[in-house]
């Protein structure tokens, strides 16, 4: 390959996309919409894994199989998010974060 | 430019469009259809970046499994409500001067720093088989923990989400 992407603009991508996610996790007030931000901010960071894993990396696989685990932690985070959020709604009809304050004797 | 680069920019355009589509669409349906469209095109950014199989594992994973599980949690979890409402407006300068703010200053970070100092990047495809002797061999461990992990994440869902027994 004679002429690639520069790493800059791969990891620039990945701080916009990060950014937006946590844009959305802040604002956002549905809780599974917190979730999916969270899925685009874990997204952004798998592709630094694997832009610095191809370009900096003495061994190119490293980065790709970190972000095999990224990827592993990440669909066990939404499967138990949602089984929680799911648990939410039953009891309390409701999936606003900002009104599940139990904790808050 | 060849195709591939210029099809890097493209892609990441798009996909930067639907990120924000995810973020900011009020229709909650609409941000989790813009959101499996992010995931398509993050994978088409690890095909460019030369790793086939990681595009594979994206598509299949994020867009596929995670995409119809989000759908399934918004049709159970579905309250009519609008994803936004006009009393969460306060919040929204403070996200966008909090995500901003990271952004310019890791933007800035990144571009200033000087990634390639004495590094020459080879940038070759890594064949799915050398990927997978690294990961049976090397990261053998870590990747018996992360199907624990799995195991452990996939029994807990189902005891979290069943349905209380009414009896016992």
């Amino acid at each position: 390959m004679i002429e690639a992407v520069p790493l800059e603009h791969v990891v620039l991508l990945a701080t916009i996309l990060f950014g937006i996610g946590l844009y959305g996790v802040l604002s956002r007030r549905n809780a599974v919409a917190i979730l999916m931000a969270v899925e685009l901010m874990l997204n952004a960071v798998n592709i630094n894994f694997i832009g610095f894993g191809m370009y900096l990396a003495p061994d190119p696989t490293v980065g790709q199989i970190i972000a095999i685990f990224v990827i592993t932690v990440a669909a066990a985070e939404v499967a138990l998010g949602l089984a929680i959020v799911l648990q939410i709604f039953r009891r309390k009809s409701n999936i606003n974060v900002d009104e599940l304050d139990l904790l808050r004797w | 430019m060849n195709i591939a680069v210029a099809l890097f920019y493209i892609i990441g355009a798009v996909a930067i469009v639907s990120a924000l589509g995810t973020v900011l669409a009020r229709n909650i349906v609409y941000a989790a259809l813009s959101l499996i469209a992010a995931m398509v095109m993050i994978a088409g950014i690890f095909f460019i970046l030369h790793a086939d199989f990681l595009a594979l594992v994206q598509l299949l994973i994020y867009a596929g499994a995670v995409g119809v599980l989000l759908i399934f949690g918004l049709m159970l979890t579905n309250t009519g409500l609008p994803a936004t409402s006009p009393k969460d407006r306060w919040q929204r300068p403070l996200a966008f001067v909090a995500s901003a703010g990271f952004i310019l200053v890791a933007g800035y970070a990144v571009t200033e720093a000087d990634w390639m100092r004495g590094v020459t990047p080879q940038l070759e495809r890594v064949p799915p088989a050398e990927l997978a002797g690294a990961l049976f061999r090397n990261w053998a461990i870590p990747f018996e923990i992360a199907s624990l992990v799995l195991l452990v994440a996939l029994i807990g869902a189902v005891v979290i989400s069943r349905r209380e027994p009414s009896g016992d």
